[in-house]
């Protein structure tokens, strides 16, 4: 049941994010209403989620009936109306990435916390929500974290194992400043190599990589055609000694 | 088999051992590692650098813009497949406007992921394709729509925008020939109904993504009641590399009906997932064997979805003879759709794939009509009760019936998105079906005294897309 109005807002208080934002795309539309769900999704950039008052506001912003912007609020699923923790853990459940191992994820995250889909965790820093795919069907079991803010900041964390996903939490509630960084998960020859380099799949928790490593140990170097990993040994030394330490293993 | 032609993989130019014939890494969609240098697309007169759309403003009139794009053959890559120039000539040349270009970039089928590359990763190709196709159309306003989710294609292509408005190609004097040309990045909020065009409509217009009637038809009548063009973001890109190397570069690619290149993305049971851009017409055999390194050491291929998750399955290593273009794939018992191939390999129990399509169709029906709104949770609700060891024979008769029952008589395709899979599972791999079956209580209960008392097993997740 929703709850009652508390306390009204006037729309010329909400935050000035919200309102430059209205401001800044108005020029490109023919009516305001199409601007709604832009702007309830700014909203929740700033607020974390969109609460009855909030709605309320923008609907009077925007000269939409509140009805409609109830509607729309109840229609779409990313926008939410209770708070979440500092993390919005969304964690993708269809076919991929439920062959990719997502439910053994998602039964990790509710042992650890004893939190349920949609809870916060008592720490207060994360909120698992389960969504539909992320279109990242290549590197399951595929998530986005969501930290907020005043803005959203996504992180895409893919190709997760069990240990690696414990590993990430752990940073990530203990404030480490690189917790979300790129990981190393796994590494395999590679079939129908082009040349007699020593290719390899290469697999982090951001995306699979083919590539050719040269050297061994602290010299190895990384090589991939989209150059992304050109300076490796600078840009992410823990990622580099990760996958030195596995290429020596191959 | 030539050794030593350019495949374009994960982005990465990379040589590879494959009959497909080399892509013109200066002319194709994607040229990932040039245009990613954003630096690198300025009207400098080469190809990419907008010179496509120069050219167009000062040369081509609007026809002759269509008339090229009709010549190439391009046909939407979304997933229905209309040929898109044709698609561009339906908005009535009289009507006093405004007329609108709207870009489906609300990629959410399961198994798809190839717009997001390219609005991620050349952001620019798309937006001076719109330009091209608004010149043609003779809109001013473009709307790309973008599926919430992607916050990265939502800023990536806003940051292209603005770099756009900033230097003059968009604005109200495009190249300073005075024309009106505006793009805007519109976000979706999580709703794969607003994939479906009339949803994507309704959701631009800040209402809830329902399916509305056609006809009237989103070229006559479409976003806020004005003539829409709407046309998927792999499309879109296309243009640009149509008008730089001309029509006959693109129908010089691919089969007769299904000229040029397309992106498939390749997912599941195989070695090397990710995507390639490649011919209409190459085999299926050689995608999954050559590019995607074939599936993972002693599996056999049980069946594959040429086209994402809407689509019906094939059934057995038959597949890797299907050409991969739209009348191929349709000969071989499914369709091309988003060119989002899935391969499943005979680990996989098609029962759990088809309860987990159905979980996210019941999920994501998006309430209109009964026939999808209803018949998508029963569906879900039978393939649960089946794996929970509740199943009987009759299932299979009642999943079809279900199935007739949603299969062209839902009001837009999501029904029948929903019904394809299921029925090519319950028809081609009744053994999976049956196997569980087999083993279910009830239907050995009712076996031995011909009542069954024992009650379908309730479960949780179906009860939670039941709630919701």
């Amino acid at each position: 049941m929703p709850e009652l109005h508390t306390k009204d807002i006037n729309p010329a208080e909400l935050p000035k994010q919200i309102t430059d934002f209205v401001k800044g795309i108005a020029s490109q539309y023919p009516n305001s209403k199409a601007m709604l769900i832009p702007t309830l999704i700014e909203a929740q950039k700033y607020y974390g989620h969109v609460t009855d008052e909030v709605a309320m506001a923008i609907g009077k912003l925007l000269k939409v009936p509140y009805g409609e912007v109830e509607a729309v609020i109840d229609f779409y699923t990313m926008i939410l109306q209770k708070p979440t923790g500092e993390y919005i853990v969304g964690l993708c459940d269809t076919w991929n990435c439920e062959w990719g191992g997502a439910a053994a994820l998602k039964e990790h995250f509710i042992a650890k916390y004893g939190k349920g889909v949609g809870e916060i965790t008592a720490d207060g820093k994360f909120t698992l929500l389960m969504v539909e795919c992320l279109c990242d069907c290549h590197n399951p079991p595929s998530l986005q974290f969501l930290q907020r803010g005043e803005h959203f900041t996504p992180t895409w964390s893919n190709n997760l194992t069990v240990e690696l996903f414990d590993a990430i939490l752990d940073d990530l509630a203990a404030g480490k400043a690189d917790a979300l960084r790129e990981r190393f998960v796994r590494m395999e020859k590679k079939q129908n190599a082009p040349d007699d380099r020593n290719w390899v799949w290469l697999v982090t928790t951001r995306n699979q990589y083919p590539c050719v490593l040269e050297g061994s140990g602290d010299a190895m170097k990384v090589i991939d055609g989209f150059g992304k990993f050109g300076d490796l040994k600078n840009d992410n030394p823990a990622l580099h000694a990760e996958i030195a330490a596995a290429a020596k293993e191959l | 088999m030539a050794k030593g032609n350019p495949i374009l993989m994960n982005g990465i130019r990379h040589e590879c051992i494959t009959p497909v014939s080399a892509l013109d890494n200066e002319i194709g969609i994607r040229s990932l590692a040039d245009y990613e240098s954003k630096a690198r697309y300025v009207p400098d007169g080469k190809p990419g650098g907008y010179r496509a759309i120069q050219h167009v403003l000062n040369n081509m009139s609007p026809e002759q813009v269509i008339d090229e794009v009709k010549a190439s053959g391009l046909r939407g890559k979304g997933g229905a497949g209309f040929p898109t120039g044709l698609k561009w000539s339906f908005v009535p040349k009289d009507h006093p406007g405004p007329k609108y270009l709207a870009i489906n970039g609300d990629e959410g089928e399961p198994g798809t992921f190839k717009d997001r590359y390219i609005m991620e990763d050349c952001p620019h190709r798309l937006i001076e394709g719109a330009m091209i196709a608004m010149h043609a159309i003779g809109a001013e306003q473009t709307y790309c729509y973008i599926r919430g989710e992607f916050y990265d294609s939502l800023r990536l292509l806003d940051d292209a925008v603005k770099e756009c408005y900033a230097k003059g190609y968009l604005g109200d004097n495009v190249f300073g020939t005075g024309k009106r040309m505006h793009f805007q990045v519109h976000t979706g909020a999580g709703a794969y109904i607003c994939g479906e065009e009339t949803s994507m409509l309704s959701s631009i217009e800040g209402s809830r993504g329902h399916p509305k009637m056609k006809p009237p038809f989103p070229a006559i009548e479409g976003v806020f009641r004005k003539p829409t063009i709407i046309n998927n973001v792999e499309s879109i890109a296309c243009a640009p590399a149509i008008i730089d190397a001309g029509a006959g570069w693109f129908t010089a690619r691919g089969t007769e009906k299904s000229p040029g290149i397309k992106i498939v993305s390749v997912s599941g049971c195989v070695r090397n997932p990710g995507w390639w851009e490649i011919e209409y017409g190459t085999p299926i055999g050689v995608i999954v064997n050559e590019l995607a390194g074939g599936l993972l050491p002693g599996r056999k291929l049980k069946g594959l979805i040429p086209g994402g998750s809407s689509c019906p399955v094939i059934k057995g290593e038959a597949a890797y003879d299907v050409p991969f273009d739209y009348e191929g794939c349709v000969a071989g018992g499914s369709m091309l759709g988003s060119a989002a191939m899935i391969v499943l390999d005979d680990s996989i129990d098609m029962v759990g794939v088809m309860r987990n399509f159905s979980k996210f169709y019941a999920h994501e029906s998006c309430g209109k009509c009964t026939p999808c709104r209803e018949g998508t949770r029963w569906m879900l609700q039978i393939h649960q009760r089946i794996l929970d060891g509740g199943g009987t024979m009759e299932d299979l008769d009642l999943l079809i019936d279900i199935i007739n029952g949603i299969e062209a008589k839902s009001f837009c395709p999501l029904g029948d998105a929903a019904a394809w899979p299921v029925r090519s599972a319950v028809e081609r791999f009744p053994e999976d079906y049956i196997a569980w079956i087999e083993k279910s209580s009830r239907f050995n209960a009712l076996k031995e005294n011909g009542n069954g008392s024992a009650s379908p097993a309730g479960s949780e997740e179906a009860a939670e897309v039941e709630a919701s």
